[in-house]
């Protein structure tokens, strides 16, 4: 059975889009400064959330599991988007240059210019604009590689059968995981930790890593839960979400061990270089910053450890709302920090700009779930995924 | 737990063992008497602990003074041991907790000696600390109690304090774990004696087994608890590593105040944990005749952790090498050029291939499915293992910011018999323990029997996989074969420990 993409469904995403246009249109019409960053904290949250489906089916592949088989095509679907804000994040990169990246800037690595910054200039081998576009088109490519292969021979299979696709998969997922540790780190270093260019710590791209899962698993809730009220996927029972909600709930605490290690850890040694970072955030966005971090930790935690509550679909989607919202805060800061500042404030083009690219996901995920058929066929672990009891 | 299992699942228990069987197998080390092999290296193991044990004596009675350590190089080979034992520990939370949350079935064969592989490891590391203190017998100085000693009160600042709770936390719960685990298989064995008319036995177990009868309320019990207790020490895995990694990482020291210690302790953790279980479970099946319980299929998964974490840690020695050249501090930059190029460049040289190098080896299918590979694979890993904690602590201390003071370290006699004497100490615990319990948990590997046992797998297995079953039933083959040779293998490696 398809999922049906109704009209009413495809106008309310292009409302959204609509209204992130205008967000954006507005945005350059005022000031201009606060539209880059904006666009990219909230096409890195939303490409970071593709990306997870990425690393669920791959993980599924890799690790034989077979819980998650019969609502494949939902992380399938979210991984598409990877395939639009891949491209998009390119463009942003490109166009937004030094208008995000202060280490962009005309003069900068200059030793003759007024805006010469030695400790920058040391970093050049690094961060120079050629190699810094390299490499984004290489981590994008590999990434829209990976869903594009992953998704058709997970298509393939249900039309053929045969384990010779579920090989194959298999092959590609462990590519993509290889290369994938690589540049989930250097892809948050390059477009997110460069925009604090002096500031660095080792481990920033694992909690970017963390943090793009956990946001993946949630939205992998949120679209499970309204597929099967829409009478789609009918196999999916409370064991199934019970499982989803032990991720989200699982990667929540890690990614509340990763934020409290590197904060703690720079907090405790207070090294001026270091500790600016945080102490900039603390200052400035306060309130928004450790509401965030009470939010991603607390919610999953205090709501989601009892069984019960993991299994009961009202109770999960409201984590999963709670959590996207405080990781797309966290996304929010992170950019915002280094590039606007103190001049920060939310109002119609940060929110615009958000709904514009919820538009584009919904659009994405919608479409490609329309597209293949909700019910896996041929797939080796599908009768443990229809008969999982715990 | 579905009874459903896919066809391309391979059997967890082979040789068509009945339930009768595996109690039969198991009870047998605790039953029967021991055989020459285990003679053997137990004698070594406590000849060697012997040594250790002088060795610890003398340091108690002279001094910390007999050690290598200087004013420099005030931490070396100690700390070095105490964060490897601690490492090599946290394979059996992972497995006992982690892995029972997650559902995998392949835990039960290996969870019973790699939670004992745990408690004997934490307890060989937090020797370490406790000889360091030079007045053990005021360790206890370290326990925030109500005192009239002045102003004798612990440093809640200090990661070391941190390390007390953490630690003593982890083995408490490690050990209530474990016997929680033991007591419906000590039951079996009582219940045996019984039967046999084995009074000592009897009265011994009965004892052990706190009166277990057997009953579903009973297991109902047993079930609840042993999902309190997964819940409890998951943390535990995360948080032990972590605390340590912080007797360094929250110093100032260059190489050690980096912000990726605490996930990467804890992968390099498990890293060693998996390796050490692998030595000792690839030895005790052979010793003691396992081979249907302990699999291919067991020592392939826990190569992929191996692999996996790994090859974490190796990006994580990257990503340090590469933050401290971005991070244009010049001190980070020289401790790292220091680490990989300055007299201790060949610990950095050993580190860096066993521990990065070496794993990749199982990308090779017939690599990872070979007994004989794993466990040398295993070993390297340990010996990296070691060298990553000595390069770390000893190589960022011999040339911090004073360069007067610069100076290298050398271990003294008494440092290496710690540490040999330690692994004397472990081994001799360890086979103690193969002796009196049993070193497969049979409750828990009865319960997967009829899902995985070698008999089921098919009845179980009916997954609509429609074509290229031809295919399929090629590669089966092929890997039969290959397992055959793999049996080959690691009997040739016998002959050759022979």
């Amino acid at each position: 059975m398809n999922y049906d993409f109704t009209n009413r469904a495809k106008m309310i995403t292009y409302v959204l889009m609509g209204i992130g246009l205008i967000a954006m249109i507005t945005g350059f019409v005022g000031d201009s400064h606060r539209v880059w960053p904006n666009l990219l904290a909230s096409n890195f949250f939303f490409l970071g959330i593709g990306l997870f489906g990425l690393i669920f089916l791959s993980k599924q592949y890799l690790t034989q599991a077979g819980y998650g088989v019969i609502y494949k095509r939902v992380p399938e679907a979210i991984s598409q988007y990877v395939l639009v804000g891949g491209p998009i994040m390119l463009l942003i990169l490109l166009a937004g240059n030094h208008h995000i990246y202060h280490w962009m800037a005309e003069g900068i690595m200059d030793p003759q210019s007024e805006h010469f910054d030695p400790i920058l200039a040391a970093k050049e081998v690094y961060l120079n604009q050629p190699f810094f576009y390299i490499r984004a088109f290489i981590y994008v490519g590999g990434w829209m590689w990976a869903a594009y292969a992953l998704r058709k021979l997970s298509l393939q299979q249900d039309l053929n059968g045969g384990i010779i696709f579920h090989n194959k998969s298999i092959t590609v997922a462990a590519a993509f995981v290889v290369f994938f540790a690589v540049t989930v780190s250097t892809s948050s270093w390059d477009w997110i930790m460069s925009i604090d260019a002096h500031w660095f710590s080792t481990l920033f791209g694992w909690y970017n890593l963390a943090g793009l899962w956990v946001s993946g698993a949630a939205v992998t809730v949120l679209l499970v839960v309204y597929l099967k009220s829409q009478g789609y996927l009918k196999d999916v029972n409370e064991n199934h979400l019970g499982d989803l909600g032990k991720w989200m709930f699982a990667i929540s605490l890690i990614w509340a061990y990763l934020w409290f290690s590197q904060f703690m850890l720079i907090w405790y040694a207070n090294i001026p270089e270091e500790v600016t970072y945080f102490q900039m955030r603390i200052e400035h966005y306060r309130y928004l910053y450790f509401g965030m971090v009470i939010v991603n930790f607390c919610a999953p935690f205090f709501f989601l450890a009892s069984r019960d509550a993991k299994r009961n679909p009202m109770f999960i989607v409201a984590v999963a709302v709670l959590i996207l919202l405080g990781h797309f805060t966290d996304a929010f800061i992170m950019v915002m920090g280094g590039t606007v500042g103190t001049h920060w404030s939310i109002g119609f083009v940060e929110i615009g700009t958000f709904l514009g690219f919820l538009g584009i996901f919904l659009f994405v995920v919608q479409r490609s779930l329309a597209k293949a058929s909700l019910n896996i066929e041929n797939h080796p672990f599908l009768e443990e995924s229809i008969h999982l009891h715990h | 737990m579905s009874n459903v299992v896919s066809e391309i699942r391979e059997p967890l228990i082979l040789g068509d063992r009945t339930i009768h069987d595996i109690t039969e197998d198991i009870a047998r080390s605790v039953e029967g008497k021991a055989n020459k092999w285990w003679w053997i290296v137990f004698a070594i193991a406590v000849s060697t602990a012997t040594w250790g044990v002088c060795c610890i004596l003398y340091t108690v009675g002279a001094g910390i003074g007999s050690w290598g350590v200087n004013k420099t190089v005030g931490w070396a080979w100690d700390i070095t041991n105490f964060v490897w034992w601690i490492g090599i520990g946290h394979a059996g939370t992972l497995i006992s907790a982690v892995l029972m949350l997650f559902r995998q079935r392949w835990r039960m064969a290996i969870n019973r000696s790699a939670e004992a592989m745990t408690i004997f490891a934490v307890m060989m590391a937090g020797l370490f600390p406790i000889l360091h203190m030079g007045r053990p017998w005021l360790a206890y100085f370290n326990l925030p109690f109500p005192n009239q000693l002045g102003s004798l009160w612990v440093n809640f600042n200090s990661p070391l304090i941190w390390d007390v709770f953490a630690i003593s936390t982890y083995l408490t719960v490690s050990i209530v774990f474990w016997y929680l685990g033991l007591i419906p298989d000590f039951a079996m064995i009582r219940d045996r004696a019984r039967v046999r008319g084995n009074a000592m036995y009897d009265k011994v177990y009965s004892l052990l087994s706190f009166g277990w009868s057997g009953r579903a309320r009973d297991w109902s019990r047993f079930e609840e608890v042993s999902l309190v207790l997964a819940g409890l020490a998951t943390p535990l895995v995360f948080s032990v590593h972590s605390i340590v990694s912080m007797d360094f990482a929250a110093a100032i020291v260059p190489g050690w105040h980096t912000t990726i210690f605490p996930p990467y302790f804890v992968l390099g953790a498990l890293f060693s944990g998996f390796a050490m279980v692998i030595t000792l479970t690839v030895t005790m099946r052979k010793v003691m005749s396992l081979e249907n319980y302990i699999t291919i299929r067991h020592v392939e998964s826990m190569n992929y952790i191996i692999m996996l974490t790994g090859s974490l840690v190796g990006t994580a020695y990257i990503t340090e090498l590469f933050m401290a050249w971005y991070s244009g501090v010049e001190y980070e930059q020289y401790a790292f050029l220091n680490r990989a190029t300055g007299p201790y460049w060949w610990a950095y040289m050993i580190m860096m291939t066993c521990n990065v190098v070496t794993p990749q080896l199982f990308w090779f299918k017939a690599i990872r499915t070979s007994f004989t590979a794993s466990f040398i694979i295993a070993f390297f890993v340990n010996i990296g293992m070691w060298f990553e904690r000595f390069v770390i602590i000893v190589t960022s201390l011999h040339r911090d910011y004073l360069p007067s003071s610069w100076t290298m370290f050398h271990p003294t006699f008494i440092d290496i018999g710690l540490f040999v004497g330690t692994i004397g100490i472990f081994f001799t615990l360890f086979l103690l323990f193969a002796r009196v319990f049993p070193v497969i948990a049979q409750a828990e590997t009865k319960s997967i029997l009829k899902i995985v046992g070698s008999q089921y797998v098919e009845i179980n297995a009916r997954a609509p996989v429609k074509e290229n079953m031809e295919e399929k039933e090629v590669e089966e083959k092929a890997e039969e074969s290959s397992e055959d040779n793999a049996g080959e293998e690691s009997a040739e490696n016998d002959k050759e420990d022979e």
